[in-house]
């Protein structure tokens, strides 16, 4: 009876106490890959569209479909008809659907790496701004700490009649205004980092913590410019990739308009595919075959239309980054400077009111309000250079970014084995 | 005679198949040329495009390797056609170029050429794994090839 009771009592107490994680900013990324639910969902669509190529590949050998077979005997001449059935392999078409299939995939692998990418950064941003969120809540706590203080020697001085009563007042509702803040500021931060659960894959039971971070020392950082990485973000971005696989998809497209007369295809195009359904195509050689193909050089000036958009973009972002992350090695010694004068300031005010001189407590209030708000604006300046140099990575995929593009990976994935 | 000339066509479409990937495998002498003559100039975008070409031609044809057994099969039975002692140290970027390239490529801690460059060596060892080691043997029978790609530490001692 006693060891049933015990047994039941560490049951217990195992689902009482929630069970805590710790993770760092190293783990995100590989954690993201590993867990991440859009992430997983879209490695499955990757391997249905490798899939499809293999599909698409038997679908060139014969097959036997018992109702058409079951028409011949009424009919001999219907099975001119079931081409498609005993020799599918002899329908051009059939052989463009399966080029088709093989670019739609790489296409494909190449909006997972987009993805994966954004999801990872995403996941690191929200890890970052999480430490900010709490740095700023210590910063809070710390305030009202100084306030605190200064409501105990205002009390003092309002019994001796040395302070109006109605400034003591005025500084506990400021207290209870920041002790508001505390609370709204650890509520974000508790949201923040279930939704750092969520983004991870880690069910929403674990108590996540998040290790600090080294931050960087910005005095120390050289400025960059936007030669040095527009290359590698251009020959980088999964999403112009995606544009050359379908366009080289697309003179695919154009065959099947020239060799219809020899068969229409039913065999899927892949995932992706869907993009070319708008094309007209004929079962047969007809009037309709040059309207067909300058469809499809259309469909091609779409694809630049939209490449270069992209590009553009990209450039937009890059010029965008490189321009902040320059402006804040420039103007670190302005926020270090604001800082260093809005401590000292406290400190000489604070000195004066414990040797009781005769400080108005609204200046100390004051010195400790443009204090708070010097530490705040240091604090967050330089998660926001650990931002820029994250999204920089993102931009040209290095670091925990780098992820192979479809050809790349398929070729070194061999050489692994 | 019929006969004959069906033969013909079927030889023809079929070298004619694989021709465009020959193609360009032989064509990687002239951007192996481009490269070495920008190894010592700055990265400018320009040159990134040269180093992209080459690098990105080296992956390119060997996924077409890789990808297709039939071109393997067809590429073993043509071995000496296509393959002989000049051909590897043609094509294969000596060492000393590449870790030049690869020290510039590096700029405060990120790197900013295609990724192919990187995994240079990487392409090297899978298109390696088709061949047979008589093959590799034929390749390699040239020494400055050999030394290229054991500094390149695709060959082992």
């Amino acid at each position: 009876m006693n060891k049933i009771l015990i047994t039941i009592l560490l049951f217990t107490l195992s689902y009482a106490h929630a069970e805590e994680k710790v993770i760092s900013l190293d783990e995100v990324a590989s954690k993201v890959k590993e867990t991440n639910f859009t992430i997983l969902e879209n490695a499955q669509r990757i391997y249905q569209a490798k899939e499809t190529i293999t599909f698409n590949k038997r679908n060139l050998l014969p097959k036997l479909n018992l109702w058409n077979v079951l028409k011949l005997p009424f009919d001999w001449a219907s099975a001119i008809d079931m081409v498609q059935d005993i020799a599918p392999f002899l329908v051009p078409n059939n052989w463009f659907r399966v080029s088709q299939s093989k670019l739609f995939y790489l296409a494909q692998k190449e909006q997972y790496r987009a993805l994966w990418a954004n999801e990872v950064m995403t996941a690191k941003l929200l890890y970052t701004n999480t430490l900010r969120d709490q740095s700023f809540l210590k910063l809070l706590k710390t305030q009202e700490t100084q306030l605190s203080e200064l409501i105990a020697i205002v009390k003092t001085r309002t019994v001796f009649g040395e302070a109006p009563p109605q400034v003591l007042k005025f500084l506990k509702i400021r207290k209870l205004e920041i002790e508001e803040d505390i609370r709204l500021l650890d509520s974000l931060v508790y949201e923040e980092i279930k939704a750092m659960s969520y983004l991870m894959g880690i069910p929403q039971e674990i108590d996540l913590k998040l290790e600090n971070i080294v931050l960087p020392v910005v005095e120390d950082l050289n400025p960059i410019s936007f030669d040095t990485f527009v290359f590698r973000a251009m020959d980088n971005a999964p999403e112009l990739n995606q544009y050359a696989y379908i366009k080289e998809a697309l003179k695919y497209v154009r065959k099947e308009a020239y060799f219809s007369f020899l068969g229409a295809s039913t065999t899927s195009r892949g995932a992706g595919g869907g993009v070319f359904n708008n094309i007209p195509l004929q079962d047969g050689l007809g009037f309709g075959l040059g309207s067909s193909v300058r469809i499809t050089r259309s469909e091609g000036k779409i694809l630049d239309i939209n490449a270069e958009a992209t590009k553009e973009v990209i450039k937009k972002n890059l010029y965008n980054l490189v321009y902040n992350f320059n402006s804040y090695i420039k103007n670190i010694d302005n926020q270090n400077e604001r800082f260093q004068l809005a401590q000292e300031n406290y400190e000489t005010v604070k000195t004066q009111l414990i040797l009781g001189m005769n400080v108005d407590p609204l200046e100390m209030l004051t010195s400790i309000d443009n204090l708070f708000d010097a530490s705040i604006s240091l604090e967050n300046y330089k998660y926001e250079v650990v931002n820029t140099i994250e999204k920089l990575k993102r931009s040209i995929f290095n670091g925990d970014y780098t992820k192979k593009e479809g050809k790349l990976e398929d070729v070194t994935k061999r050489g692994e084995k | 005679m019929k006969y004959i000339l069906f033969l013909s066509l079927v030889f023809i479409l079929s070298s004619c198949k694989y021709g465009v990937t020959f193609s360009n495998l032989k064509n990687l002498e002239t951007s192996r040329n481009d490269v070495e003559l920008i190894a010592t100039q700055e990265l400018t975008t320009e040159n990134q495009q040269i180093l992209k070409k080459y690098f990105s031609g080296v992956k390119d044809v060997s996924y077409e390797f890789l990808n297709n057994s039939s071109m393997q099969n067809y590429t073993h039975r043509k071995f000496s056609r296509f393959f002989d002692e000049a051909i590897c140290n043609n094509i294969i970027l000596d060492e000393s170029y590449y870790s030049d390239l690869m020290r510039k490529c590096s700029v405060n801690g990120f790197f900013i050429c295609s990724e192919e460059v990187k995994l240079y060596k990487e392409i090297l060892i899978s298109i390696k794994k088709i061949f047979s080691e008589m093959e590799i043997n034929t390749i390699t029978a040239n020494t400055a090839c050999k030394d290229k790609l054991l500094n390149l530490g695709v060959l082992n001692e």
